[in-house]
C-alpha cells in the first residue's frame, strides 16, 4: 500500500524538471565546468551503516580496473562503473585511546569528524566538525537549504547509549559544532515539507514574511538583553538561540532578494504520508527525498544513517530475526557471519536502488549520478573485532569527471578516512587545509 | 547517576569490586586522616612517579604537581584531580615506557586517595549547583500550550527529538536549539495563534441537518425518506446547542392538506412553542424558519402537528380527507447574529453617488452614499462593505464608514475591480433608526501631470453593505483560547486599550512572570505593524501573540543568575517566587504554572517552606500529576522502551501492541497509586497488589479478570509477581529479541534500582553472551564466559541477579523450562546471600531498601533540577533520606523534601563576564 504511494510520489520525476542551476551562467564555487561549457553541480553525501561487514565477502579479490564483486556487493553490479571500493582506510580516532568500550559510539561521532569524542553521558559532549558541515558552512547559501541530515532511527534515544558514551554520539553522524550534532529527520513527510513548504503550493507571502522578520527581530533583541543578564553556561544556550534565529532571518532576507530561486514543488509529487512502518519503504523513501532535494537542487550536501550505530535491529524480513549488534559478535560462528552478510546485502540493494534513481535522472551531459560523490560504509571494520582500520568503503559516482570510477584501490594500512574527505572537499570547490586526523590528500582518487 | 563528574564508567574493574562492598566513601571521612595520608604517603609516590614530567622543573600538559602544597589546594582544583584520577585509573599515567612504573597497589592507593579526599564536603557550605537554562522538551511545550490556551493540540509532535542527558530529556546542558527546530517554533507559533484567536468574526454559523433515519422513530411514521404525523403529535429530537446564542431553527416540510384551514405546525424547544406556522405547501417540501434564543446545553427540538383532520366519509367531498404533516428534515443553524443586507445599487438617487452599471454606486467626487438602518436593539454592530476603487494619484481611495453623520472608520479601499474587497468597521449603537453613511474622502482628477504615473482619475465604488449585530452569539460561541487570549471585545475600550490589556495579561502567563512595560510595548508595535497593513483587531492580536511564542522568555525557563558583584556572598542565591513557581510546575506537571500557584508566587509566598510543601501537595493530588507519573517514571525505570523493543514474532507469536500498552500501563498505574495514595517508594519493589485488564492478566495466568480496562487486582498468594521487578514491561525491556538476557537485567537493577551501576567491558572484549563453542543451557555457556577473569569481577555481580528472574521469558510470561531444561533460578550474589527464584531475591533486594531509596531520591532529584548531580549534592541527599526515613518513606515526603531542599530553591551565584 504504502510503496504504491511512494511509487507515484516519483511519478514522472526526473525529466521535465526544472532545475535552478540551469540557469546559472557562471561557474560558482560548487559548480565544476565541464566539457561542452555547461555546469552542474557536485553534489556530496554520506550513508552510514552500523557494526561494520562481513569483511571477507565485502572486499573484492583483485585490484585495479578488473575485479569482480564478492557476495555482499553484487547488488551493486549494474554500477561497478560507476563505484570506487576503497579498501585500508583506517578511522583511528574511534579507537579506545585510553577510554575503554564505546566503540560503537565513537566510530559514529567520529565517521566524518576524525575527531575523538570525550567521554561522557551528560551535558560535555564534544567531538569535531563533520565533513560535511564543513562543506554546507563554505557553500550552504547556493541552495535553500545548507546540507539535510537524515535517517531511519530517531536521533538519541536514552542516555548513556555505549559505555558511557552520550547517544548523542551513537546518533548522530553530522556536527555542526563541536558540541552540536545536527539531529536526523526520520520523518520523510517532514523531509518533504522542508523541501517544498508546509502548505500545499502555498509560498511565504510577502507580508508573512514582512511579518516574520518583525517577530524575528524582536525576539532577538529579548535574547540580546536576556544574554547580558545571565551566567555563561547559560549564555550559550541563548548563543544557540540567536544563531537560529539569525540563521532563519537569512534564509528570510536569501528568499526576498531571490538570491537563491524558490524551488517549484513538481506537480506530480504526492507528499509522503508519514514514516512507513516497513523498515524497506522507510529507507527507500527516505533516500527518494534525498533524490529530490539534489534533482530540484535544494542542497548539495547531505547525510543518511541507515540505524543507530549500535543497533540491536532484527531483520525478520530477511529471516534474520536475532538483533544485527548481538550477530556482529559472531566469534566466528558461521552461522551468524551468514547472517551478518545477509544484513549486509539488504542495506547494500538499497544502496544500489539509491545509486539506480540518481543514474536514471538525466541532467546535463550525464546523469544525477555523474555530478554526485556518494560514499557508503561504516565506521567499524569487523564488529566482532570493533576494529577501526580496514573500514567497509564505497564511494559512487563521477565527482562531475574528478574521480576515476570503476576500480578497487588499496591504501596502506591506516590512512586516514579524513584524507578522503579533504580530497572530496577539494572536489566541492570548498577546500581546507586540514579535518580531524588528516595528514594530507587521498591519492588515486582520479586514477 | 553519580555524584563523579565522569560517571562511574571510568571506574576499572578491581576498584569496582572494592565500591561495591563500600558503595561509596563517606562525607564524614576524618579530614585529618586524608591531610597526614597527603603528606607522608601520596606526595613520595608522586614524587617517585610522577614528578620526572610533572613538577617545577618540568610542567608536561601543563600539570605542575608541586604546585599543590595542602589537600585544600586540591580540592580546590577538582577538575583537574578528577581528571588525574581516571588517567591513572585507565592505566594511561604513567606512559608505559616510563620508568619506574608504581606498583598496582601504589596505584590504587593513589586513586582511592584523590577519590576520598575530592569526596569530601563541608555540609555546611551552600552549594545549591548551577542549573543550565532549560529549554522547554518537547512534552513540555505541548502542555504548556494546552495550559497557556486551552487548545487541545500538540504541536511538538513534529519538533526533532529531545536530546537526553543523565537519563532524562529535561536537562538544560543538552537541550539544544538549531535552526530546524527554531523553524518549527516559528510555524508552531504561527499556527497556535490562528488556531487561539478566531479572526474570522460573525457569521453564519454551522449548519447540522437532521433527515433520513435520524429522525426515525422519533414519534412519526416512516414515509419514504420522510416522516409522517398522521394524527396530533410532535416529532422530537436532542440537540447539543454548544453555546448561549441566536440559532436558526429550520423544518422542512409539507402537508397533506384536507379541511378547512391549512396544516398547522409548531417548532418547539424543550416543550415551549417557539413559532408556528401554516404549512400550506402540498406538492413540494418547504422550509420553515425561526431564529431562536439557546443557552448551551442538549436541548429538544420537535416539530408538533396541530390540528388534526379526518374525515375520509363526509359527505360533502369538500369536506371529505385527511391532513397529515410529513416532515423531511430538521436544521440547526448557528449560533449567528442577525444579518441585514442592503444592496447599494438599488437605491434611489437621492441616497448619493451614481448607479455604476447596475451592481453598486459611484462615487467620483467627494460625496457619501447613505440609507436609513433600524438598530433593533442596543449593542455592538458590523458594518461590512464591499467596494473596490478605480486607484489614482499615490494613495489608494480611502473610505470612511458613518452612523449618525459620525465616521467610525476610515479603510483604505486597496481593491480594484478584478477583486472587490470587504471593509468592517465595529461600532455600538443605541436602538432605533439611523442614517448610514459610506463617504469618499479622498478625490483625485489629475488629467496632465507632468508624470505620466500620477494622471488619472480616483474613484470609490460601493457594492452590498450588511450590518451585523447585534453581535452577541458570536462572542458567546469564542473559542476558550480566544477568551483567555482576548477577554473582552474589542470596543470595550479603544483599540489600543484592549490590546495592551490583553497582550499583558498573556505575556505575563506565558513567560510565567510580569512582562515588563518595555516587552509589553514592543509587542504592541507588532499590533500596531498589522493594523496599519489593515488587519483586523484579531489579526493584529495573532502577530503579538505569535511573538510572544518564539521569545526566548516562553521557549526558555529564564532563571537569572545574579548581575556580577564583587560583594555578593559566595554560594546561592534563593530563586524569585516567580522562577520557584516555574521549577515547581515544571517538576510536578511538566507545565506552567496554574493560577493559584501564580497568586500565591505574587503574595510572595513560595520562599515560606511550608506553602511550598502545601502547594506540592495540591499539585501532586492534582490530575495533571499523572504527566509527572508518566515522564518520570516512563524515563527511570526505560518503559519508554517498550515502544522501541521488537520481540521475535517467531517465536513471540502473542506479543503485539495491545500487550505492549498493556505493559506500559501496568507500570504507570502501579507507580501512580503509589504517588497518588502517598505509600512508601518501598511498596514499587514488593507489593500485593498490580493493575490488570483481560490481556496482561491472561499473559501472567491471573484468572477472573475480563475487559479491556485496567483494575487493581490483589495477586494470589502464590503469585511469582508483585513490584516492578516482575512486571512484564521491565521483564521485556531487559531481554533481547529472541531470548532472556540475564546480563541486561542484572544490570537494569544494577542501574535503576541499587545505583551501582558496573563499569563498561573493556575494550575489545565482546559482550560476555556470546561465545564460541560454548554448550549447555544458557547459564552454562554463561558461567564458561565468567571464567574470563578480566570479565567475571563484574559478571558476577550482574549475572546471578539476572538470573534470579530467568523463570520470566523474554515478554514476561512465567516459565519453568526453557529449551526442554529446568529453568535453575537460583543464585549467590558476592555478599554470600543464596536465594531460589524471583520471591528469594526479591526478599534480597527489599533488604538493600536504603540503595534503593537512595537511587530513586537521586534519579527524581535530577528530574525535578534538570542537571546531573554532583559530588556536593550528596549532603542535600543524605539529609532527604535522613528525613524520608523518618516519615515512613512516603512518596510524597520525598517529593516534598526534594522540593525545599536548597539546591531546588536556589542558584549559584554565577555573574555573567560584562
Amino acid at each position: 500500500m504504502f510503496s504504491l504511494s511512494r511509487r507515484t510520489a516519483l511519478k514522472g520525476l526526473g525529466t521535465a524538471m526544472a532545475l535552478p542551476w540551469l540557469e546559472a551562467m557562471a561557474p560558482a564555487a560548487g559548480i565544476a565546468s565541464r566539457p561542452g561549457g555547461k555546469v552542474a553541480p557536485t553534489r556530496m553525501a554520506f550513508l552510514y551503516v552500523p557494526n561494520g561487514a562481513h569483511m571477507q565477502e565485502w572486499t573484492p579479490e583483485q585490484l585495479g580496473a578488473d575485479f569482480s564483486l564478492p557476495r555482499i556487493l553484487i547488488p551493486l553490479n549494474p554500477y561497478k562503473q560507476d563505484l570506487l571500493v576503497l579498501s585500508g582506510l583506517a578511522q583511528d580516532m574511534a579507537r579506545a585511546h585510553g577510554n575503554g568500550g564505546g566503540d560503537h559510539a565513537r566510530s559514529m561521532a567520529c565517521f566524518l569528524t576524525g575527531v575523538h569524542p570525550v567521554k561522557t553521558n551528560g551535558a560535555d559532549i564534544r567531538a569535531g566538525v563533520s565533513v560535511d558541515q564543513v562543506a554546507a558552512a563554505a557553500m550552504g547559501y547556493h541552495t535553500r537549504l545548507p546540507s539535510l541530515e537524515l535517517g531511519i532511527d530517531p536521533s538519541a534515544q536514552s542516555g548513556n547509549c555505549d559505555s558511557g558514551y552520550s547517544c548523542a554520539y551513537s546518533s548522530n553522524i553530522s556536527w555542526r559544532t563541536p558540541t552540536q550534532p545536527v539531529p536526523k529527520e526520520i520523518n520523510p513527510r517532514l523531509v518533504f515539507e522542508r523541501l517544498f513548504g508546509n502548505d500545499d503550493a502555498e509560498q511565504l507571502s510577502e507580508r508573512r514574511r514582512r511579518y516574520n522578520k518583525s517577530v524575528l527581530d524582536l525576539v532577538s533583541e529579548d535574547a540580546k538583553h536576556l544574554h547580558n543578564r545571565l551566567g555563561v553556561n547559560d549564555r550559550r544556550k541563548v548563543d544557540e538561540y540567536l544563531g537560529s534565529v539569525r540563521e532563519i532571518e537569512r534564509r528570510l532576507v536569501a528568499a526576498e532578494q531571490k538570491r537563491i530561486e524558490e524551488v517549484e514543488r513538481p506537480d506530480d509529487i504526492v507528499k509522503p504520508e508519514g514514516v512507513p512502518k516497513d523498515n524497506q519503504d522507510h529507507i527507500r523513501l527516505i533516500l527518494d527525498m534525498l533524490v529530490l532535494a539534489f534533482q530540484t537542487d535544494s542542497t548539495r550536501i547531505a547525510t543518511m544513517v541507515f540505524a543507530n550505530e549500535g543497533s540491536n535491529k532484527s531483520y525478520n524480513w530477511i529471516d534474520v530475526p536475532d538483533g544485527h549488534h548481538y550477530l556482529s559478535h559472531h566469534q566466528g560462528d558461521a552461522e551468524k557471519q551468514d547472517k551478518i552478510a545477509r544484513i549486509n546485502l539488504f542495506h547494500v540493494e538499497q544502496l544500489a536502488y539509491f545509486l539506480g534513481r540518481l543514474k536514471e535522472i538525466p541532467e546535463g551531459d550525464g546523469t544525477l549520478l555523474d555530478h554526485s560523490m556518494i560514499l557508503y560504509g561504516s565506521g567499524i571494520g569487523d564488529g566482532n573485532r570493533h576494529n577501526h582500520n580496514e573500514l567497509p568503503l564505497v564511494l559512487a559516482g563521477g565527482g562531475c569527471g574528478m574521480i576515476k570510477t570503476g576500480r578497487h584501490v588499496r591504501y596502506d594500512e591506516n590512512t586516514p578516512l579524513n584524507n578522503l574527505y579533504l580530497s572530496m572537499l577539494d572536489r566541492m570547490d570548498t577546500p581546507i587545509d586540514e579535518l580531524g586526523d588528516s595528514t594530507g590528500r587521498l591519492d588515486r582518487l582520479d586514477g | 547517576m553519580s555524584y563523579r563528574h565522569r560517571p562511574p564508567l571510568l571506574v576499572t574493574a578491581a576498584l569496582f569490586t572494592l565500591l561495591f562492598a563500600l558503595p561509596a566513601v563517606r562525607a564524614d571521612d576524618d579530614p585529618a586522616a586524608v591531610s597526614d595520608a597527603y603528606r607522608d604517603r601520596i606526595v613520595p609516590l608522586l614524587k617517585t612517579y610522577c614528578y620526572s614530567c610533572h613538577s617545577n622543573d618540568k610542567q608536561e600538559a601543563g600539570l605542575n604537581l608541586e604546585a599543590y602544597p595542602d589537600v585544600d589546594s586540591i580540592v580546590k582544583d577538582r577538575a583537574q584531580w578528577e581528571n588525574i584520577q581516571y588517567f591513572i585509573e585507565d592505566g594511561d599515567m604513567p606512559p608505559v615506557d616510563v620508568e619506574p612504573r608504581p606498583l598496582e597497589e601504589e596505584a590504587r592507593e593513589l586513586t582511592e586517595w584523590i577519590e576520598a579526599t575530592l569526596s569530601q564536603i563541608d555540609c555546611n557550605l551552600v552549594e545549591p549547583g548551577s542549573v543550565t537554562l532549560r529549554r522547554l522538551n518537547r512534552a513540555e511545550y505541548n502542555f504548556t500550550i494546552q495550559d497557556l490556551l486551552g487548545l487541545d493540540f500538540q504541536p511538538a509532535d513534529d519538533f526533532p527529538a529531545d536530546d537526553v542527558g543523565y537519563g532524562f530529556d529535561n536537562i538544560g546542558d543538552v537541550l539544544t536549539l538549531d535552526p530546524l527546530l527554531l523553524e518549527k517554533y516559528l510555524a508552531a507559533a504561527e499556527e497556535i495563534s490562528r488556531r487561539a484567536i478566531d479572526a474570522a468574526g460573525p457569521g453564519p454559523g454551522k449548519t447540522i441537518l437532521y433527515y433520513n433515519r435520524l429522525i426515525r422513530d422519533k414519534g412519526a411514521e416512516s414515509l419514504g425518506d420522510d416522516q409522517i404525523l398522521a394524527s396530533n403529535g410532535e416529532l422530537t429530537i436532542e440537540h447539543a446547542f454548544p453555546s448561549d446564542g441566536r440559532y436558526i431553527l429550520k423544518v422542512r416540510a409539507y402537508g397533506h392538506q384536507a379541511g378547512p384551514e391549512p396544516v398547522r405546525m409548531a417548532i418547539r424547544i424543550d416543550g415551549e412553542t417557539v413559532e408556528e406556522f401554516d404549512v400550506e405547501a402540498e406538492d413540494r417540501h418547504k422550509t420553515y424558519t425561526v431564529p431562536h434564543a439557546v443557552s448551551a446545553g442538549t436541548r429538544r427540538f420537535s416539530v408538533a402537528f396541530l390540528n388534526d383532520y379526518y374525515r375520509p366519509d363526509a359527505e360533502d367531498p369538500d369536506e371529505r380527507g385527511d391532513r397529515n404533516l410529513i416532515i423531511n428534515r430538521l436544521e440547526v443553524q448557528g449560533p449567528t447574529d442577525p444579518v441585514a443586507s442592503k444592496d447599494l445599487a438599488k437605491l434611489p438617487d437621492e441616497a448619493g453617488g451614481d448607479d455604476y452599471q447596475g451592481v453598486g454606486r459611484i462615487l467620483a467626487t467627494h460625496g457619501e452614499v447613505a440609507f436609513e438602518h433600524d438598530f433593533e436593539r442596543d449593542g455592538e454592530y458590523r458594518v461590512r462593505v464591499r467596494a473596490f476603487g478605480q486607484q489614482a494619484g499615490p494613495d489608494p481611495v480611502r473610505m470612511g464608514i458613518k452612523i449618525d453623520g459620525e465616521t467610525i472608520d476610515v479603510a483604505d479601499v486597496t481593491a480594484t475591480e478584478d477583486e472587490p474587497g470587504t471593509y468592517e468597521a465595529r461600532v455600538r449603537v443605541s436602538e432605533g433608526n439611523r442614517p448610514v453613511a459610506l463617504a469618499f474622502l479622498n478625490d483625485y482628477y489629475n488629467t496632465d501631470h507632468p508624470d505620466e504615473s500620477l494622471r488619472g482619475d480616483r474613484n470609490l465604488i460601493l457594492g452590498r453593505v450588511e450590518i451585523v449585530g447585534p453581535v452577541e452569539s458570536y462572542y458567546a460561541a469564542l473559542p476558550e483560547s480566544h477568551r483567555r487570549i482576548i477577554a473582552e471585545p474589542a470596543l470595550s475600550g479603544s483599540y489600543e486599550q484592549v490590546a495592551r490589556k490583553s497582550i499583558r495579561r498573556f505575556a505575563n502567563r506565558a513567560f510565567r512572570r510580569p512582562a515588563s512595560e518595555h516587552e509589553v510595548e514592543r509587542l504592541m508595535d507588532l499590533f500596531r505593524l498589522v493594523r496599519r497593513d489593515g488587519g483586523s483587531f484579531e489579526e493584529a492580536m495573532q502577530l503579538a501573540v505569535q511573538a510572544v511564542l518564539v521569545s526566548p522568555h516562553f521557549l526558555f525557563r529564564v532563571e537569572y543568575g545574579s548581575a556580577p558583584d564583587p560583594d555578593a556572598p559566595e554560594g546561592g542565591r534563593p530563586l524569585s517566587d516567580w522562577e520557584l513557581a516555574s521549577r515547581l510546575s515544571y517538576f510536578l506537571w511538566s507545565s506552567m504554572p496554574d493560577e493559584a500557584l501564580f497568586r500565591a508566587a505574587f503574595e510572595g509566598k513560595l520562599r515560606d517552606p511550608a506553602e511550598l510543601q502545601r502547594q506540592t501537595l495540591r499539585m501532586l493530588d492534582d490530575p495533571k500529576a499523572s504527566r509527572f507519573i508518566e515522564r518520570f517514571a516512563g524515563q527511570w525505570l526505560q518503559i519508554q522502551n517498550l515502544s522501541t523493543v521488537n520481540p521475535d514474532p517467531g517465536q513471540f507469536p502473542d506479543f503485539d501492541d495491545p500487550l505492549r500498552e498493556a505493559m506500559r500501563r501496568e507500570t504507570e498505574l502501579f507507580f501512580e497509586a503509589v504517588v497518588r495514595e502517598d505509600r512508601s517508594i518501598l511498596d514499587l519493589i514488593d507489593s500485593e497488589e498490580t493493575f490488570l485488564n483481560e490481556r496482561l492478566a491472561r499473559h501472567y495466568g491471573i484468572p477472573g479478570v475480563a475487559g479491556d480496562e485496567f483494575r487493581r487486582v490483589s495477586l494470589p498468594a502464590d503469585s511469582p509477581r508483585g513490584g516492578i521487578l516482575t512486571q512484564a514491561s521491565i521483564l521485556t525491556i531487559t531481554s533481547n529479541p529472541t531470548r532472556t538476557s540475564p546480563v541486561k537485567r542484572g544490570k537494569y537493577i544494577l542501574d535503576q534500582i541499587l545505583g551501582t551501576p558496573p563499569p563498561p567491558p573493556p575494550p575489545d572484549v565482546p559482550e560476555l553472551e556470546e561465545g564460541p563453542e560454548l554448550t549447555g543451557t544458557l547459564r552454562e555457556r554463561m558461567q564458561q564466559h565468567s571464567a574470563n577473569p578480566s570479565c567475571a569481577s563484574c559478571h558476577k555481580r550482574m549475572d546471578p541477579l539476572g538470573f534470579g528472574f530467568e523463570n520470566f521469558d523474554a515478554i514476561g510470561r512465567w516459565r519453568d523450562q526453557d529449551g526442554g531444561a529446568t529453568i535453575d533460578a537460583s543464585g549467590t550474589l558476592p555478599g554470600g546471600d543464596s536465594f531460589n527464584g524471583p520471591a528469594d531475591l526479591k526478599a534480597l533486594l527489599t533488604t538493600r531498601s536504603d540503595e534503593f531509596a537512595r537511587t530513586l531520591t537521586e534519579n527524581l532529584m535530577t528530574y525535578a533540577l534538570g542537571r546531573g548531580l554532583e559530588y556536593f549534592d550528596r549532603c542535600a541527599v543524605d539529609r532527604i533520606l535522613a528525613d524520608l526515613d523518618r516519615h515512613d518513606s512516603r512518596f510524597g515526603r520525598l517529593v516534598v523534601d526534594i522540593v525545599t531542599s536548597d539546591a531546588f530553591r536556589m542558584r549559584k551565584n554565577e555573574g555573567g563576564e560584562n
